[in-house]
């Protein structure tokens, strides 16, 4: 996909107010999976909630990063038509990725690590050049998500030959839903865990009725009140980058296994649980505005969906009421 | 389980099974002979006793009963050793299925799709609190 003339600008990622604490809370924060991760807990258990949080982004990253070559997930690319068994953690990620991938009727597809791959994003976001060289791209549509052959019991994983696997966000959406379980079995019953932007809490801050987060705009932020669950945002303003003369970015549409054309800038949405918003927000991304809010709006998932000229719109239950523009 | 009276009570005399009970119906066991002047007759009687005797036809309820129960014996077995070499065929694939993991494909493992209801499904009601945030917020969802 070329979405921008050479020497076009590229999109500037949006810029959010100073964050502020919660009385009673403490945050920490740490790199992990990619991204950073930020933790707000009571300030009396915030040593030991690190901890926990730490310990499972840790295991989590060792397990199912596409980028270390030790990890659980690249040996099981590396043997793709055998079957493998695998760890219970790779075994839940993946059912669910499929899940996720049935329930969306392919737009979301866990099965496009190497279109990924050829169209320049083959490392940590962290250390990818924002200028890529050009190369040539073999157009090839995903879908191959259904060849996957699982065994629960065995926990045997049969990738079809030449399929690799790329969960994408969905882990560490994953990932958040087990730290604050994790958080709740360690006796932390108020907690908020953000992973470079998917977030979800649990509890509240001491005396407040909800928790104040910021979500993304095209040329600004609103504050909105969530009280609990989680939410996430998909867009282009951040991992993008330039092969050749062309704009890339990571959100592919799996019909062509290039880069989406949407009309949309971002997808914010809320929902029950990280995995959920996630996966929504990303598909309602790749869907387009129309498409995107007819998605959302079957699932009955609040979502803000901002167009590429600015404006937005949203779908109930999102609390247009109750947005606050940030300056 | 039946109880053989004759391993308990070794008082009890032997009695013919045949003096007892035949074709249903009860047949009285014989009078005692007299110990002088029967003499000749009890060993005769004695010696028609240990006389092999022709098979008595089994009653046809008895037989269709006893075939009934030999059916389902074999049914049963049947059953039983079909589940078992199942199993072990089964077993066997999978065993094999997983040990030439690192050769290539194999067919043997079940093809199972996870289910596609209720991925999206929501809890809890709305998220979102009452009011408008009344301070800064405590932290983001940026774009991923």
């Amino acid at each position: 996909m070329d979405l921008a003339a050479p020497g076009s600008h590229q999109p500037p990622a949006p810029v959010f107010p100073e964050y502020t604490l919660p009385a009673g809370m403490s945050r920490g924060e740490f790199r992990g999976m990619g991204t950073t991760i930020s933790v707000l807990l009571p300030e009396d258990q915030m040593e030991a909630g690190m901890q926990v949080v730490r310990n499972l982004f840790y295991e989590w990253e060792q397990s199912l990063s596409r980028f270390l070559p030790e990890s659980e997930l690249t040996q099981l690319n590396q043997r793709t038509g055998e079957s493998v068994i695998v760890s219970e953690l790779l075994y839940h990620v993946l059912t669910t990725a499929l899940t996720a991938a049935q329930a969306t009727g392919g737009w979301y597809d866990p099965t496009l690590h190497d279109q990924l791959v050829q169209l320049g994003y083959d490392r940590t976001f962290d250390d990818l050049p924002a200028d890529q060289p050009n190369s040539h791209y073999t157009w090839s549509p995903g879908g191959e998500w259904r060849g996957i052959k699982v065994n629960r019991s065995l926990r045997l994983v049969t990738l079809p030959q030449g399929v690799k696997l790329d969960f994408g966000g969905i882990a560490k959406g994953m990932a958040v839903d087990a730290a604050l379980k994790g958080l709740h079995q360690n006796g932390v019953s108020s907690a908020l865990v953000n992973a470079g932007g998917d977030l979800a809490v649990s509890g509240l801050p001491p005396n407040a009725d909800h928790w104040p987060v910021a979500v993304p705009g095209r040329d600004g932020c609103w504050t909105i009140p969530l009280h609990h669950g989680a939410i996430a945002t998909s867009g282009i303003a951040r991992r993008h980058w330039r092969q050749g003369n062309i704009l890339r970015h990571h959100l592919l549409d799996p019909r062509t296994g290039m880069p989406a054309e949407s009309d949309l800038w971002s997808v914010t949405v809320v929902a029950t649980c990280c995995e959920q918003a996630e996966v929504a927000a990303k598909v309602a991304f790749i869907l387009g505005s129309r498409q995107g809010a007819e998605f959302l709006r079957k699932h009955q998932i609040a979502g803000l969906l901002v167009r590429e000229d600015g404006t937005w719109e949203t779908v109930e239950p999102w609390p247009v009421q109750l947005m606050r523009e940030e300056l | 389980m039946e109880r053989n009276p004759y391993e308990y009570d070794r008082a009890v005399s032997w009695i013919p099974q045949q003096n007892r009970l035949s074709e249903d119906r009860y047949i009285p066991a014989r009078p005692t002979p007299q110990p002088a002047a029967l003499q000749y007759q009890e060993w005769q009687q004695r010696v028609q006793d240990q006389k092999p005797r022709p098979l008595e036809r089994m009653p046809k309820a008895r037989a269709l009963e006893l075939a009934q129960t030999y059916k389902k014996r074999i049914v049963f077995a049947s059953l039983v050793v079909f589940s078992l070499l199942s199993g072990l065929v089964a077993y066997h694939q999978v065993g094999s299925t997983a040990n030439l993991g690192q050769s290539g494909p194999s067919q043997s493992a079940p093809a199972t799709q996870p289910s596609n209801g209720g991925f999206f499904d929501q809890q809890g009601g709305n998220n979102f609190g009452s009011s408008s945030p009344w301070q800064p917020p405590a932290s983001g969802s940026g774009v991923s």
